[in-house]
């Protein structure tokens, strides 16, 4: 049965020409890898397109998979760069006013309560940086050690621990503005929206 | 200081082991007697508790549907070159797959257009990705110029947007890509003049279409300025027509058969003794193949789209743009004797990423 191959297995039939093997491993994780693209990106129709060219291009460059790092490593890596670069790309439209579908968070187990504490958390979330939201989200979200993290983005240990402590400082103090037992006498440290970093980025360009 | 109470970024730098030694103490004495910062910090494992209580999220169905359509089509794009691949011998033919039936909506035009477009005019359908997007039109699949033994001039399937409105002829998998540097300052108003100037130097376009480049010498910096680098990487991309499994296994990490080969390199041109050196802004570009492909498919939206001839040269268009580093982009159009060009900013991202749209018409 195929479908009890190792993930190595399967990349390694699908690079032979297997045409079954891709989908068979895709198929494993795709709730994970999903699950890192909504949250890393925050609307379901980004996550799908970036999830679609992650997809597409492992299922091309499986063939460079050099086998140092588990095949899941190298999957989170190639849909996390494709979210960071569609929220690259996307940084390019005016800061849009924010569309948190309720309709698109699973309501299930969670009680009315929760499912506001949800969405207040995943809209401050959306408000990081790209490179904190997704090591965040990897971490403290999905769960996965901080060393793995650090793989999946090809950066240090010790960088993704400061980015989630950067991210972490910054819901705080929003999720906090929302919560008025504690009102916040430290109001720097504002959220500057992608688009206006990366107009600062180019700024030379328009002498 | 001590006295300060502690920012958040403290408190998660705490958290996370990342404060020094020294100061690390001293937050905890400070935490210690303040009720104000142990409430901050608690507030930072909170946010942690609430992370983690997340609900979970499964992938929806309608998005599964999407994925796994996507990726049959790019495994019937595979098994396509592969049953093409053998054919070398024979007279140029051409098959008409019409995929509509099975793919419906594979991959909706959307993420591909939305940019903001700076007196451009709107193109619907430019994010036809040939190879894969099948919206609904027929894709045709033909054979241009098959020399089995050329590596060069032996092109796969040439894949064209049977549709009306798609604004780009994609390049034969193993077509060439010119790189330019001519220091040319391009404008509105002489944008096709020096546009027809470039594809006059760099190459000829022969009846198909297809570009020859005549360029032979390497301009000052030339190759050991890095725009040469693609030759190595594309030597196996001469061969790629040879198999399909082969073309495959080459594969990019990000670009599978990423046509760049010109007699198995990366073209350098310039215009002879007018080539200067490339702006600074633009090395980075100009000197990675992949970057160049990448920033190609941002600019088009097209996920396959090569580029035929790639100027790193400057843009006016006062006020905003005085001899700014640019990137002329520019392709081939379906439209016979005309080609596509794209003038973008040297990251190719960002809101000005397409400065200015033109069709040219080619003498």
């Amino acid at each position: 049965m195929i479908a009890d191959l190792g993930d190595s297995e399967l990349l390694s039939r699908h690079v032979a020409g297997d045409p079954e093997a891709f989908g068979v491993l895709v198929d494993r994780h795709r709730d994970r890898l999903w699950a890192v693209a909504l949250r890393t990106l925050g609307h379901p129709e980004d996550a799908a397109d970036a999830l679609q060219d992650a997809l597409l291009s492992a299922y091309r460059g499986a063939a460079g998979f050099r086998g140092g790092s588990a095949v899941t490593t190298w999957l989170h890596r190639i849909v996390v760069n494709a979210c960071l670069d569609l929220a690259r790309r996307r940084a390019v439209r005016p800061t849009e006013p924010l569309l948190l579908d309720p309709a698109s968070e699973p309501a299930g187990r969670d009680r009315l309560g929760d499912q506001e504490t949800s969405l207040a958390v995943l809209a401050a979330l959306r408000t990081l940086p790209s490179d904190q939201a997704a090591a965040i989200v990897l971490v403290d979200i999905e769960g996965y050690p901080v060393n793995e993290v650090a793989e999946i983005l090809e950066v240090p240990a010790g960088t993704i621990k400061s980015r989630c402590a950067r991210a972490r400082a910054r819901l705080a103090e929003q999720l906090s503005d929302l919560d008025p037992r504690r009102s916040s006498d430290h109001p720097g440290n504002e959220s500057a929206p992608l688009a206006v970093k990366d107009e600062a980025q180019y700024g030379e360009e328009h002498p | 200081m001590t006295d300060d109470h502690l920012s958040l970024d403290d408190l998660a730098e705490l958290d996370e082991g990342l404060l020094p030694p020294e100061r690390t103490s001293a937050v905890r004495a400070h935490l210690h007697g303040c009720s104000q910062c142990q409430a901050r910090a608690t507030s930072i494992a909170d946010v942690r508790g609430r992370l983690a209580n997340l609900p979970p999220v499964t992938m929806p169905a309608d998005v599964k549907a999407r994925m796994d359509q996507a990726i049959a089509a790019e495994r019937d794009v595979a098994a396509g070159s592969a049953s093409h691949a053998g054919e070398d011998e024979e007279a140029p033919s051409a098959a008409v797959v019409d995929l509509s039936s099975r793919t419906p909506d594979v991959m909706p035009a959307r993420g591909s257009v939305k940019r903001p477009a700076f007196g451009r005019p709107s193109m619907p359908a430019i994010a036809v990705a040939a190879t894969f997007v099948l919206a609904g039109g027929a894709i045709i699949i033909g054979h241009a110029n098959h020399s089995s033994s050329d590596g060069a001039s032996s092109g796969g399937a040439s894949v064209t947007a049977g549709q009306e409105g798609g604004q780009i002829v994609l390049p034969e998998s193993t077509a060439n890509l010119t790189l330019a540097h001519t220091g040319t300052t391009y404008t509105t108003t002489d944008i096709g003049t020096s546009v027809q100037g470039l594809l006059g130097a760099a190459s000829t376009l022969d009846t198909n279409g297809s570009a020859q480049p005549t360029v032979g010498e390497s301009p000052t910096p030339g190759p050991s300025d890095g725009v040469g680098g693609g030759a190595a990487q594309s030597t196996g991309g001469a061969r790629a027509s040879k198999s399909a499994k082969a073309s495959r296994k080459r594969s990019q990490p990000h670009r599978s058969s990423a046509p760049v080969t010109s007699s198995g390199s990366l073209n350098a041109a310039g215009s002879g003794a007018s080539a200067k050196p490339i702006p600074k802004a633009l090395k980075p570009l100009a000197t990675s193949r992949n970057k160049i492909l990448d920033c190609a498919r941002n600019i088009t939206g097209e996920l396959d789209a090569v580029p035929l001839t790639v100027d790193f040269a400057r843009w006016s268009n006062p006020p905003v743009y005085k001899h700014a580093p640019s990137a002329i982009f520019i392709f081939r159009s379906p439209k016979p004797n005309t080609v596509v060009v794209y003038v973008t900013n040297p990251s190719c991202s960002g809101n000005d990423i397409v400065r200015e749209f033109a069709q040219v018409p080619l003498p």
